[in-house]
């Protein structure tokens, strides 16, 4: 009986038409995941196989999206660079994440000196311009995904370390806390059961704008030619090698920046969706 | 039933209270929010802490379990023992055993109270897992068996929600059940119904009262409405400005209360004897600033009775038989002097 008048509230909340606001992006970042997830079996040419006679041919059947400067087939490489754009655009973040919730939970939930001192270093970290920094780390540690990855994910740290620490603190005086401390639950076990499980959905919300940043980090740098080395493609590599032949073949450049906008637009409209999803005001009630 | 069904060892009291104190530097200086209180707890018995908002009451009790933050620059002072042992004294660890097996708490406001994330089975088995070490099987059984205690119906179901699937009235029987979970011997209650509806004020105090008397918890209980106090508080500690202000039996303190403190607060009290339409009578003037406390009595600028002295020194605690009150001009001998 009681189950009957659950469900309504049920309804209410869940029942809202999809829209294509929330759709449309969702489909696009399935879509860029599945095939970069399936490149290696759905029969794509070598992303590096060179047909120099066959250079910057505009879009046709065959070569669905046109080949680039060296003959190469864009959509193989965009497919494969998506692959190499969101292993960074995903590692970098989640590592970021890692560290810097970990400081920001800290920082937020002891106070006092653990505080001062982890403010003090996001501070120093967010004093770096950077891009500058990222450029100086992968240019003395080396060209590779790995080295790219960790740099763009030490990036990460300071704005996810400010959000984890804001959203500790908002909960971390919430009397479910002092009673949790009342039954005996020690600092890790008050971190770990009742505040992380509650910053967790703002963090993913955010994790996910942050999953766009990185990708158009990594395109910056890959567009300096600091970013993944050559035969491997990726999206930022694409936009710096087709710039040469804006005039003569802009899909060159323009297709995989479209790629990019769209995968980073698609990603921003999924964290909004997410956030106001976790909205505190709402998760209070 | 007012015996002490959980004697202390002993004999002596189950929580003793000296001189407790506890200070925030602030900008503007050392800001005393409670100054130098002392009480005895009896097992079994209730005890009253009523007093305004900003009195202290609750930073008071909040500091006897560890729960005024060293992180917000508390300083926190004073001698207290639980069945006589030295709660300050002991290492983080068996002072975390030592709440979550002796003590239980109920807050003001269930909406907060409880973790919005964690089922209400789960959060009520938490503290039987840590302390009295079941298994979450036996935990989730003994969970459902509170909820049916604190009188919650379709417990099985209840269990397995989330606390905004609940209503405050229920939610708070929930945080009241987390609290005995573990079967304290001091219960705190601190303004456990201002934030409920009026009719669900009276159950969730009933409720508190049975289990008090069932266990043989002794209990604090922190109001700021004398009223609320009146019928379930065996003895009646008044707060003001940080310090305890008047002491005694909740009946001494309704036949005829000491201090003029005192006295204002029954006076704002509706009493169904009074003729309808008579104006309840608020106190005059604000609470002091505690930052910035003068030499008298915090009191003195609100009282009707003041004289020079009340504003020269401040007034000890004196005793007279049972009961203390800090005044220089007490109120009658006992007998009524509802003026």
């Amino acid at each position: 009986m009681s189950a009957s008048a659950a469900e309504p509230a049920t309804v209410a909340r869940r029942g809202r038409p999809i829209s294509w606001a929330l759709a449309l992006p969702l489909a696009w970042v399935a879509l860029v995941v599945f095939l970069a997830i399936t490149a290696d079996w759905i029969g794509l040419p070598d992303p590096a196989a060179q047909e120099l006679i066959l250079r910057r041919k505009p879009p046709s059947a065959e070569y669905l999206l046109g080949t680039d400067n060296l003959g190469r087939d864009m959509l193989s490489r965009i497919i494969y660079g998506g692959r190499t754009s969101l292993i960074v655009g995903i590692c970098a973040p989640f590592f970021g994440f890692l560290i810097g919730g970990a400081i920001g939970m800290s920082a937020g939930y002891f106070r006092g000196k653990v505080d001062l001192l982890a403010v003090g270093f996001i501070d120093i970290l967010l004093a770096f311009p950077t891009l500058v920094l990222a450029l100086t780390f992968v240019a003395y540690l080396g060209q590779s995904l790995f080295n790219v990855t960790l740099a763009l994910g030490i990036l990460s740290i300071p704005a996810a370390a400010r959000v984890s620490r804001a959203n500790t603190m908002a909960w971390a005086n919430r009397d479910f806390v002092l009673a949790a401390r009342t039954i005996g639950a020690s600092n890790w076990r008050i971190l770990t059961r009742e505040i992380l499980p509650n910053v967790l959905p703002a963090m993913f919300a955010f994790w996910l704008v942050a999953v766009s940043v990185i990708i158009v980090a990594e395109g910056a740098l890959s567009f300096l030619g600091l970013g993944i080395p050559a035969p491997q493609p990726s999206w930022g590599g694409m936009i710096a090698d087709g710039r040469e032949a804006l005039d003569v073949a802009p899909h060159t450049a323009l297709i995989p920046a479209a790629v990019m906008f769209l995968t980073v637009l698609s990603l921003n409209f999924l964290g909004d969706m997410v956030r106001n999803l976790v909205d505190p005001r709402r998760s209070t009630l | 039933m007012s015996d002490a069904a959980s004697g202390s060892v002993n004999g002596g009291p189950l929580l003793s209270v000296r001189d407790a104190r506890v200070g925030f530097s602030t900008v503007r200086g050392l800001l005393r929010a409670v100054d130098g209180v002392s009480f005895d707890l009896q097992a079994g018995r209730t005890l009253g802490i009523v007093g305004e908002s900003g009195s202290g009451k609750s930073v008071l009790v909040r500091s006897l379990i560890g729960l005024v933050g060293t992180g917000s620059g508390a300083i926190v002072g004073g001698d207290v023992r639980l069945d006589g042992q030295d709660v300050r004294g002991l290492s983080a660890r068996n002072f975390r055993q030592l709440l979550g097996r002796d003590i239980g708490i109920v807050f003001q406001d269930p909406m907060t109270s409880l973790n919005p994330v964690m089922k209400i089975g789960r959060q009520i088995g938490e503290g039987l897992r840590l302390n009295r070490g079941l298994d979450s099987a036996a935990a989730a059984r003994r969970a459902v068996e509170l909820l049916v205690e604190v009188g919650i119906p379709e417990p099985e179901r209840r269990a397995s929600q989330y606390p905004h699937e609940l209503s405050g009235g229920m939610r708070q029987r929930v945080a009241i059940a987390i609290a005995i979970a573990c079967e304290p011997k001091l219960l705190i209650a601190d303004e456990p119904t201002t934030a409920l509806d009026v009719t669900v004020q009276r159950q969730i105090l009933d409720l508190l009262q049975r289990e008090q008397r069932e266990r043989g918890m002794a209990m604090i209980l922190i109001t700021h409405d004398l009223g609320v106090a009146a019928g379930r508080a065996d003895d009646i500690m008044v707060m003001y400005a940080g310090r305890a202000v008047e002491m005694a039996t909740t009946r001494e303190i309704f036949r005829g209360p000491r201090m003029p403190y005192t006295e204002a607060l029954l006076r704002s009290l509706p009493r169904l004897s009074d003729a309808t339409h008579t104006r309840l009578s608020a106190i005059p003037g604000r609470p002091p600033d505690l930052a910035r406390r003068g030499t008298g009595c915090s009191f003195a600028p609100r009282c009707a009775y003041r004289s020079a002295c009340c504003e020269a020194e401040e007034p000890a605690l004196s005793r007279e038989g049972g009961r203390g009150f800090a005044c220089f001009h007490p109120l009658g001998a006992g007998g009524g002097t509802s003026a």
